[in-house]
């Protein structure tokens, strides 16, 4: 049943948030970009810090998401999202300020 | 444009409901109609009618029958009025005199009829009686189930597993153009909301306000007497002047004080209004709607009598910028500053606000042509066209009607509901549009849990589904991306009044520098207490040669005392 709940969830973040929050990261400009996905990455400390990855952690995020596409942004979005076993989820600021042109509302899914 | 065609089965099933094939009565448009009881005067033949008591009076029959009693009474159906007569009278003086249970019964109804503004139906014909040509009433009775779908349990789940056979929705229906919306071109989120709008409230949590703002000429009134009129019921309020506060509200009656003549606001309780250029209303007008907007009732007093009404109505304002706005060099949100005074709490009481230069997008241009030429040749009222129109309208009014009485449950859905809202109030543009006065607004939660019911409803669903959740969350963030531009919300909240704002855009728009006092005055029409309240302000810089500077980057935010 909770598993059930966590996982409806899922595919509302998914399908309802997701596509906002990929489409407004895409509009940053590449330096701005990577400061907030590198703060959204580095918010789940169960993996280690991005910027060890290597001696220019920006160019290695640029051919990352490059490589992975949509699955790389959809990686960035689950560091920053925490679903609860009711159902109940909380998400990153950095999401927020990309679901829409104005930071809050979009014409995407419109 | 519509995917595909309409699966034929649908259409087939619909086509049976609406002329009475499958169930029991066809589905057709209840009119309240005098028209043939208006015109029976002449041939005084015996005939049936409907519409609203607006005048009632009982008394003695005549000074020749004092001991008889008469209830004399007008009827309307907004078109044509007769005066009417039902008595205890023997049939040597009037025909159709009835027993004092009945005529008490008829009374009551009358009674019943005006005061909730309740429909009524009637037979009878005309006679003469003293000299005076009258209605005499033979039965009449009110029309209790006049607002009962005529769609059965059956019918709704056929049609709802239809379209879940054919992968569909009864919302994806609604919104085609071969369906409801083949005489007018607009965005997929407007015809959502005027769906919405279609509802029918049955309490205060129910209703749902829309506003919507945009450029002249965008087909505003088109939208309501095209799209929702045929349709469903809705009140068109009058604008400017026209509208009166008793015209909207009622007015106690002079003779009994315990009635009221019915406004058009409770006249369309359970039902909706929608109110065309709204901007060209008195502020006041405002100012008395905003208890009802929020509470779905009205109190009037008069000397000691104090009397309530619901009024459970769906509100649509439409409406066009103020006069200074220039798209280039405005935001949206300056749309708004058209609800005047009470921009703050009007805006806090709509479900809904969208202000748009175009309804139906820059890019729309020839489907709306294509619609008019369409329009100007008549092909919306001739064969086959108008025939597949009115069997979808008809179709609807009762689908939507059912579907209102609907109580969809949240059920697990409820803490996901909860991060939803959360999430879109924790932005620092939530708090900036709506916290402005208080820590929490409760009225902006209460507004999406009926967001995401009404959309559960318009699918005919009973339980709340992720779907239903997704279509509400990008509405509501559609609407309130409107109010979070920079828009002066706080300046708006803090009390700075729309004219204010207005001379400031006027004088910001002409020029950067007045020589004088005199000057400023006639360009931009503002009086010497705006003049002072703008220096005092520091939106105008007054200099000491007596010439005075407008500050461009003058910011409203908080009130206005920035200096």
């Amino acid at each position: 049943m909770t598993e059930d709940i966590q996982e409806m969830t899922w595919y509302y973040l998914r399908r309802s948030y997701f596509p906002q929050f990929m489409a407004g990261v895409m509009r940053l400009e590449w330096p701005e970009r990577f400061i907030l996905l590198q703060e959204l990455y580095n918010h789940d400390e169960s993996d280690p810090p991005w910027e060890i990855r290597s001696n220019d952690p920006m160019a290695e995020m640029m051919h990352w998401i490059g490589k992975k596409g949509e699955d790389a942004y959809f990686k960035f979005f689950i560091k920053g999202t925490n679903v609860n076993a009711d159902g109940s989820f909380n998400i990153h600021p950095n999401i927020s300020k990309c679901l829409g042109r104005f930071g809050i509302g979009t014409d995407e899914l419109l | 444009m519509s995917k595909g065609n309409i699966p034929s089965e649908i259409t087939d099933y619909v086509n049976r409901c609406v002329d009475g094939t499958e169930g029991t009565l066809p589905f057709a448009m209840r009119t309240v109609s005098l028209e043939a009881a208006y015109y029976s005067k002449v041939t005084k033949q015996y005939v049936t009618g409907s519409g609203i008591v607006v005048k009632q009076d009982a008394n003695t029959l005549s000074r020749k029958a004092k001991d008889k009693v008469a209830i004399r009474f007008s009827i309307s159906d907004g078109h044509h009025g007769i005066d009417c007569i039902a008595h205890d009278a023997n049939l040597e003086y009037l025909p159709a005199g009835k027993g004092p249970h009945e005529l008490t019964e008829i009374m009551r109804v009358v009674d019943d009829s005006m005061k909730n503004g309740s429909r009524i139906s009637f037979s009878g014909k005309y006679h003469t009686v003293e000299n005076k040509l009258i209605f005499v009433i033979d039965t009449l009775q009110g029309l209790k189930n006049e607002n009962r779908s005529l769609m059965n349990e059956h019918q709704l789940k056929t049609f709802l597993s239809l379209c879940k056979k054919h992968r569909t929705t009864p919302l994806q229906l609604m919104l085609r153009e071969d369906t409801l919306w083949g005489e007018l071109y607009a965005k997929e989120y407007l015809k959502k909301a005027i769906m919405l709008f279609c509802l029918s409230p049955i309490n205060k949590k129910e209703m749902l306000h829309i506003g919507i703002v945009a450029s002249v000429g965008e087909g505003k009134d088109h939208m309501i007497e095209k799209v929702v009129q045929p349709l469903v019921k809705c009140g068109m309020a009058s604008s400017g002047k026209l509208c009166t506060i008793p015209g909207l509200f009622g007015a106690m009656n002079g003779d009994d004080i315990n009635s009221i003549e019915l406004g058009l606001i409770p006249k369309h309780n359970n039902e909706r209004i929608a109110i065309s250029e709204f901007q060209t209303w008195n502020e006041e007008v405002f100012g008395e709607l905003m208890n009802t907007m929020a509470n779905g009732y009205f109190t009037m007093q008069k000397g000691q009598v104090d009397t309530r009404r619901d009024a459970f109505t769906n509100m649509l304002f439409l409406g066009n910028p103020p006069h200074y706005y220039d798209e280039d060099n405005h935001d949206k949100r300056e749309m708004l500053a058209a609800f005047g005074d009470y921009t703050y709490q009007i805006v806090s009481r709509l479900t809904l606000i969208f202000t748009e230069m175009s309804l139906a997008g820059a890019d729309a241009e020839k489907q709306i042509r294509n619609i008019m030429l369409m329009d100007a040749e008549g092909l919306f009222e001739t064969g086959d066209t108008k025939e597949s129109i009115i069997i979808w309208r008809n179709f609807f009014r009762e689908y939507l009607n059912k579907v209102s009485g609907l109580d969809p449950r949240f059920g697990k859905l409820m803490p996901t509901l909860d991060s939803t809202f959360n999430e879109m109030k924790d932005r620092p543009q939530y708090q900036s549009a709506f916290l402005s006065r208080s820590q929490n607004d409760y009225r902006k939660y209460q507004q999406f849990i009926n967001l995401v019911k009404s959309f559960a409803k318009l699918d005919g669903a009973d339980t709340i589904t992720v779907g239903h959740l997704m279509q509400a969350r990008q509405i509501f963030e559609k609407s309130l991306a409107t109010l979070t531009e920079e828009f002066p919300m706080r300046a708006m909240a803090a009390g700075v009044d729309t004219e204010l704002l207005t001379v400031y855009e006027i004088a910001k728009a002409d020029r950067i520098i007045y020589n004088s006092k005199q000057e400023i005055k006639k360009v931009t029409g503002m009086n010497k207490k705006q003049l002072d309240k703008l220096i005092s302000m520091g939106a105008l810089d007054a200099m000491s040669d007596g010439s005075y500077a407008v500050r461009l980057d003058f910011n409203w935010e908080g009130g206005g005392h920035n200096d």
